[in-house]
């Protein structure tokens, strides 16, 4: 591949946690944005990675690129797989030229399904990294309005225009517990229409009709072909497996106009 | 200096300014296009204006890095790479660069011989300062079905950006087919998938 070289060497990469070593080639930092979450709540990583090896590093962002395990405060541990990504799939890279830092930001929907109050820890692992770290995070109990609260915090967010960090935004709405993500997700792909591609399969996953309501006003708000033909696809995926007579008529009514 | 909805553009000033020279960062990412005047006040006294081009990065050379078939699976895979217009990668913050596939049939090929499968239109966007994206084609999963036929299945990918900075339109970088098929080459059926010239397949249980 042109410009970024992938560093293929174990012996000169040493990845680091947050307390790291200065001597690494690619010294990593792993934190978690927010020590405690409440139920429902994706905790979110955020990752620094430094590159001192005087050569260009392409961070493959695959599927797996990331293994996280979750340790339970009861001690069992369950590890999480990524959905598989089936037909025609595709990943992006993270170029970090040499001498220069970058940040990353990794949400991790599996938390969010975390519902027993405790002290937890996950075991961050990535071999590209050369990586293998503790975080410890709190789990609070669920409490809606907190989570509403977190939500309108994270809508706000300060940089609209820069895409990486919309797209952690809308990564962070689809994995909050679906009742109270739902609305705010919608909210957000009003705001900002080109982030449907990173929201389509979690309304498809939603299936209800709040996210088939939040799906009929975009269709209408949204004049880019590509962004409505996305939003037509998942409606008549949803039509194919509803169960609901009125919500089939509504979005077969919706897609006619 | 005041962005398209008359805001001022957030400028950081480094420290070690002197009565002489001053050094900051003014992030342009709302500004509106083209020139700007750009002027220093210190001590009520205005320096003459300095003028700036602001420009709208959008992503360029888009082209083809590498390509592997997984002989094992029939999973053709490829590589591909960008540039920034600015020559500076991190300048594209406002892009996004992703691909866009649209199937015949509303993604359901002909079983037999294929597997009774449907694609789903996949739009995948992310973000254009990561420079590469890496692509793969999968066969359709499940179990091809006997009796074989010749038989072909023929999807249309469009490689697009889009840049806030540019108005938000879709802009195509690259077009390809991407075929599947079902042949019969050498008293052997065989699954092939073709595009930009590469195929992989296997051969299918006789």
């Amino acid at each position: 591949m042109p410009r970024m070289k992938l560093l293929c060497s174990t012996a000169l990469a040493v990845a680091v946690a947050s307390a790291g070593c200065s001597l690494a080639q690619i010294s990593v930092q792993v934190e978690p944005e927010r020590a405690s979450v409440v139920s429902g709540e994706p905790l979110v990583l955020d990752i620094w990675i430094t590159n001192r090896s005087g050569t260009d590093f392409l961070l493959q962002r695959h599927n797996g690129w990331m293994k996280r395990e979750i340790v339970y405060p009861d001690g069992s541990v369950r590890a999480w797989s990524p959905p598989p990504a089936p037909g025609d799939s595709g990943y992006f890279g993270m170029g970090i030229p040499a001498g220069e830092r970058r940040h990353l930001s990794v949400v991790s929907p599996e938390t969010a399904m975390l519902v027993t109050p405790g002290e937890y820890r996950m075991i961050v692992d990535s071999p590209q990294l050369h990586l293998s770290v503790p975080i410890r995070f709190s789990v609070l109990p669920y409490d809606r309005a907190t989570l509403e609260s977190y939500a309108e915090h994270v809508l706000a967010n300060p940089k609209p225009e820069e895409v990486e960090n919309n797209i952690t935004v809308i990564e962070v709405l689809t994995a909050l517990r679906g009742e109270v993500g739902e609305p705010y997700l919608c909210r957000a792909l009003r705001q900002d229409s080109t982030m449907i591609f990173h929201a389509a399969d979690r309304l498809e996953e939603l299936g209800d009709r709040g996210s088939v309501n939040c799906l009929i006003e975009l269709r209408q708000l949204y004049s880019a072909r590509d962004e409505r033909n996305v939003v037509d696809s998942v409606l008549r995926r949803i039509d194919a497996k509803t169960r609901d007579l009125v919500l089939h008529s509504e979005i077969r009514e919706a897609l006619r106009r | 200096m005041v962005d398209a909805d008359g805001n001022d553009v957030p400028v950081t000033v480094q420290s070690g300014a002197t009565n002489t020279s001053i050094a900051a960062t003014i992030n342009t990412t709302n500004a509106a296009l083209g020139a700007a005047d750009v002027t220093v006040t210190s001590n009520e006294q205005e320096s003459d204006p300095m003028s700036v081009s602001i420009v709208c990065a959008v992503p360029t050379a888009f082209a083809q890095a590498s390509f592997y078939c997984a002989s094992s699976t029939g999973v053709l895979s490829f590589t591909y790479a960008w540039a920034s217009s600015t020559g500076n990668l991190a300048d594209l913050a406002t892009c996004q660069v992703g691909e866009v596939v649209s199937y015949p049939n509303g993604g359901v090929p002909s079983s037999p011989p294929f597997p009774n499968y449907t694609f789903n239109t996949p739009a995948i966007f992310g973000a254009a300062t990561s420079g590469f994206f890496s692509d793969s084609h999968s066969p359709p999963s499940g179990s091809f079905v006997k009796p074989y036929s010749d038989n072909s299945f023929t999807a249309t990918q469009n490689y697009k950006y889009e840049c806030g900075c540019a108005g938000g339109d879709y802009n195509v970088l690259q077009t390809y087919s991407i075929v599947r098929q079902v042949v019969n080459p050498s008293a052997t059926w065989m699954y092939q998938i073709t595009k930009a010239g590469q195929s992989c397949g296997f051969a299918l249980p006789q």
